[in-house]
């Protein structure tokens, strides 16, 4: 199992690459291939950010403008890795410089963009349980520090390990456990008179 | 936190490390928190409450629903052309690139080894900032053997005396003196002093004793008789003066000679001069290159 995730991810490492050198020798295709493969990715995790969709938009695209800028300095093995690295950059510019939070944490949440897919087979008591889990998890989150909201995303929900993470962020080892184990015990803070609801 | 911060088994749930409860939700901890933290888990409910809580909040947040993107981030050919820039930026980003960190301290290198050659080439025996030192080498000869010698020292500058002698500075003045006082003259015993340590100042009163009739060395004696503030050779030499008007045609074509050798270019701290103001300008511009091309290029994205 693990050997089949490690030949996946060197699949993906040298298609990246060749999309790189042929981005590199000017083909545009091929970087926007690349766009294609990561945006839906790397905007889920931008906009959990900043809690911001078109603040994080912008991000996200700039994020794109910087890698295709600096096509020629990527060295590592993972694009996705030295991708999401730029994004993060990019979110926390955005969270620095724009300071345009909304007065209410997620006015998204009643957008039907923002929703899943509707499951036909879930009842909608269901579908209505999952929604306010949903939303109290957002809230929370929006509510603990950027670093441990990041740090929290990368390793539970994208599933980097501490050491990726480490390297993603800029920050070290030991940092990056204590931002992810700080932010849960936040977290608990926050949602502990709505547990009963994550509880499945 | 140290393991010894933790409260031993059975205290109350309010001493317990909520960081090592919560590494241990994660299984992030070595052997011996292991053991610590079981312990305290299977006997404080509240710790072990916190480890399930803990591990739902981990899942449910990876359960959260990824929200859809609100446009499309491929980049058109317009925009691609306005990121890549324009050719000097292009050319500024490759210089100011990681990989050509390496040409930072070969920059520095050269500045510095510029600076030094075109130091050296300009206080180099002979140089055109000394210009007289290696033309009038026979003057100096001649001038400490001679019982007039100032007048050749000082018609043929003080430069001769930094090849003929070492020091320049106050000891010729001390044995050449003022005009003001008599000048005395000039004896053999001195002239090897004023050859050895002239100074623009020995060379204009050196000569003040010798004989206006031959016009040896009158140059700068009777050029400037009344100014006591040292002048620099070269312009008393190179600056007709009457009293040079005065000096015969042999004299005048020595002191002359070294007139002309003062003008001419030297040949060996020139070079000097030139590789080193050359390789100090490379060096100094390829970092001004760098550090404009890493302050243009700074991009947020890549910290």
């Amino acid at each position: 199992m693990e050997d089949r995730t490690r030949q996946g991810a060197s699949e993906q490492h040298a298609r990246d690459r060749a999309l790189v050198e042929r981005a590199l020798d000017g083909d545009l295709d091929a970087f926007n291939r690349l766009v294609e493969l990561y945006q839906d990715y790397l905007f889920a995790l931008t906009v959990r950010v900043v809690n911001d969709r078109e603040a994080a938009a912008d991000a996200v695209q700039e994020a794109f403008f910087s890698a295709y800028r600096n096509l020629s300095r990527f060295r590592g093995d993972s694009f996705r890795s030295w991708l999401t690295r730029i994004a993060l950059n990019a979110a926390t510019d955005v969270l620095r410089y724009r300071k345009r939070r909304p007065a209410d944490p997620y006015p998204e949440w009643e957008d039907e963009a923002w929703q899943p897919p509707a499951d036909d087979s879930e009842a909608p008591e269901r579908t209505a349980i999952l929604r306010s889990r949903s939303r109290a998890i957002a809230s929370a989150m929006e509510r603990i520090t950027t670093d441990q909201r990041t740090a929290i995303l990368l390793f539970d929900v994208e599933g980097y390990d501490y050491h990726e993470i480490a390297e993603m962020t800029g920050v070290s080892l030991g940092t990056v456990k204590s931002r992810i184990h700080r932010g849960r015990l936040a977290l608990r803070e926050l949602l502990l008179p709505e547990m009963e609801l994550l509880q499945d | 936190m140290s393991r010894r911060d933790v409260a031993p088994p059975g205290a109350e749930h309010s001493k317990h490390d909520p960081l090592l409860i919560a590494r241990y939700a994660a299984r992030d901890v070595d052997a011996a928190d292991m053991q610590v933290a079981e312990r305290i888990v299977a006997e404080c409910t509240d710790c072990a409450a916190l480890v399930a809580d803990l591990r739902v909040i981990a899942r449910s947040v990876a359960a959260v629903p990824t929200p859809r993107r609100p446009r499309d981030f491929r980049i058109s050919p317009e925009q691609a052309a306005a990121v890549r820039g324009s050719f000097l930026e292009r050319i500024l980003r490759r210089i100011a690139m990681p990989g050509t960190a390496v040409l930072q301290p070969f920059a520095g290198a050269a500045v510095a080894i510029g600076l030094v050659l075109v130091v050296v080439g300009g206080t180099l025996p002979g140089t055109s900032s000394a210009p007289m030192a290696r033309a009038p080498a026979p003057y100096a000869a001649e001038s400490a053997s001679s019982a007039r010698p100032g007048a050749e020292v000082d018609a043929g500058e003080p430069g001769a005396s930094a090849v003929a002698g070492d020091s320049i500075g106050p000891a010729a003045s001390e044995a050449a003196p003022s005009p003001y006082l008599g000048a005395p003259e000039l004896d053999a015993e001195s002239a090897p002093l004023v050859t050895e340590g002239a100074s623009p100042a020995a060379a204009e009163g050196a000569p003040s004793d010798t004989d206006p009739e031959t016009g040896e060395g009158r140059a700068s004696a009777s050029a400037e008789p009344s100014d006591p503030t040292p002048v620099p050779s070269a312009r008393v030499s190179a600056r007709p003066t009457s009293d040079t008007a005065a000096v015969g045609p042999d004299e005048d074509t020595s002191s002359g000679g070294a007139a002309e050798t003062a003008a001419q270019p030297d040949p060996a701290g020139t070079p000097l001069v030139l590789v080193g103001a050359l390789l100090a300008a490379a060096g100094i511009v390829l970092l001004l290159l760098r550090v404009l091309g890493q302050r243009m290029m700074r991009d947020p994205g890549l910290r």
